[in-house]
């Protein structure tokens, strides 16, 4: 039988190609983002596994110590690749992010749920809000850091290094927090750190507009 | 563990998060705002990197009760709380405080005490023996960005005064933030000993250290005249 993580790749990945095709250019983007997301949770996922086969360390360990870090140091490097080629606006920076980190949520949620044997409607909802939201605000923070330092070089390298053990440290708290006693609190990690973010993000853009005025 | 050893080791973990928690509230609310010092935010990120730190620390503490030994995301946090600081001083204000003239070199001179004092401070966790070899790495790894952090901040805080304003304004923040940096270390030292008293104090006057400087880099910022 043919890997079922390669089965949902085709299955998901080649409708939204063929979706991306289609659409306007404006919407093309994201969409193109969301695909490379996809693409990386295969690939994040062969990492992994080889990593698993190599290091010495149990189960528990590995997702605390060391796929936070491979996970995302892949999902940062098409953001990183965009802010250093094309230069892009800050808004299409966040979109990106956002965009790649969702799409590699999509598969990655997709595969653990299908590898289940017993999974119901509250496990969706959990993967959803969990680590399909932590996913796309870990790329999120790499992104929108990205679009400050991203005017100078110095900044730059130092500043995506910082941002980069940033988000590794989230995701491994994320990580630890679902496999323990405390699971709950790790399932509303995501969404307490969204909300706030989206708070955030309105007030400011308020405040811009106004400030227009 | 004893019952004042684990006093201690929460009140060394929970002092300082709650004081870099506060500091990254204070900043997102003042200082992510539009026209605002980029060096402003990347002391903003900074507490945040070092809150997630502290975060994954007590997470850790709480899940497994085991004794923290080796590498740990947590000692990212650090470097990232490093790298930040090296953002604002490095990346943002140099290129503007130091012009590259004569007049700069006693400074910069001056300045290298600080990061052979913070290589004297790692000679003890590199040389003790009960530390594991993976942890003498990891403790390195956050020692390298600290000992840029505080070359350039004492070299700010000594730079002279030219027409600029703002390098006399962002002074006490560049004292603080020597101060921080290597309140930071001596945390990592006390704790790699077991130090507890030692560990205590040190953490306190981090978290002091941590709500002074948002505070002093504020107060700088206003008076930024360029």
């Amino acid at each position: 039988m043919d890997h079922l993580i390669y089965i949902l790749f085709v299955s998901i990945f080649v409708p939204i190609l063929l979706m991306a095709c289609l659409v306007e250019k404006k919407a093309r983007q994201p969409i193109i983002f969301v695909l490379i997301g996809i693409f990386l949770s295969v690939f994040a996922s062969e990492i992994n596994a080889y990593l698993r086969h190599v290091l010495p360390m149990s189960t528990y360990e590995l997702t605390i110590m060391v796929t936070p870090i491979s996970e995302e140091l892949i999902k940062a490097f098409p953001i990183l690749l965009f802010a250093t080629l094309f230069m892009p606006k800050k808004e299409a920076l966040f979109t990106a992010s956002l965009a790649v980190g969702i799409g590699f949520a999509v598969l990655e949620n997709a595969f653990y749920l299908l590898n289940s044997h017993t999974f119901h409607m509250m496990d969706a909802v959990i993967r959803a809000f969990g680590a399909g939201l932590m996913h796309g605000m870990c790329t999120l923070l790499v992104g929108v850091g990205i679009s400050f330092v991203k005017k100078k070089t110095k900044l730059f390298v130092v500043g995506t290094f910082a941002l980069l053990s940033t988000a590794i440290t989230y995701h491994a708290i994320y990580n630890m927090l679902v496999q323990s006693d405390f699971r709950i609190i790790g399932y509303f990690l995501p969404i307490s750190t969204y909300i706030p973010f989206i708070v955030w993000r309105i007030k400011n853009k308020k405040e811009t507009k106004e400030k227009k005025r | 563990m004893e019952g004042i050893d684990m006093i201690c080791m929460w009140i060394a973990e929970l002092v300082p998060l709650f004081a870099t928690l506060f500091s990254f509230i204070y900043g997102v609310n003042r200082f992510f705002k539009k026209g605002k010092p980029l060096f402003l935010q990347s002391i903003t990120m900074a507490m945040g990197s070092h809150t997630l730190a502290g975060i994954y620390h007590v997470c850790q503490m709480l899940t497994t009760e085991t004794e923290l030994s080796g590498f740990t995301p947590a000692y990212l946090g650090r470097i990232g709380f490093f790298l930040f600081f090296i953002a604002a001083s490095y990346g943002q204000m140099d290129r503007i405080v130091d012009d590259g003239s004569k007049k700069m070199r006693p400074a910069r001179y001056i300045a290298l005490i600080a990061p052979l004092c913070a290589i004297l401070l790692y000679l003890p966790n590199g040389l003790l023996k009960e530390l594991p070899f993976a942890t003498k790495i990891s403790v390195l790894l956050v020692w390298l960005p600290a000992i840029f952090s505080v070359y350039y901040n004492l070299k700010h805080a000594m730079i002279p005064n030219l027409d600029f304003g703002f390098v006399k304004a962002i002074k006490p923040y560049n004292i603080l933030a020597v101060c921080l940096g290597f309140a930071e270390l001596l945390c990592l030292t006390a704790w790699n000993y077991h130090y507890n008293t030692q560990l205590v104090i040190a953490s306190v006057i981090f978290a002091g250290l941590c709500v002074a400087l948002m505070v002093a880099a504020k107060k700088g910022a206003e008076k930024w005249t360029i």
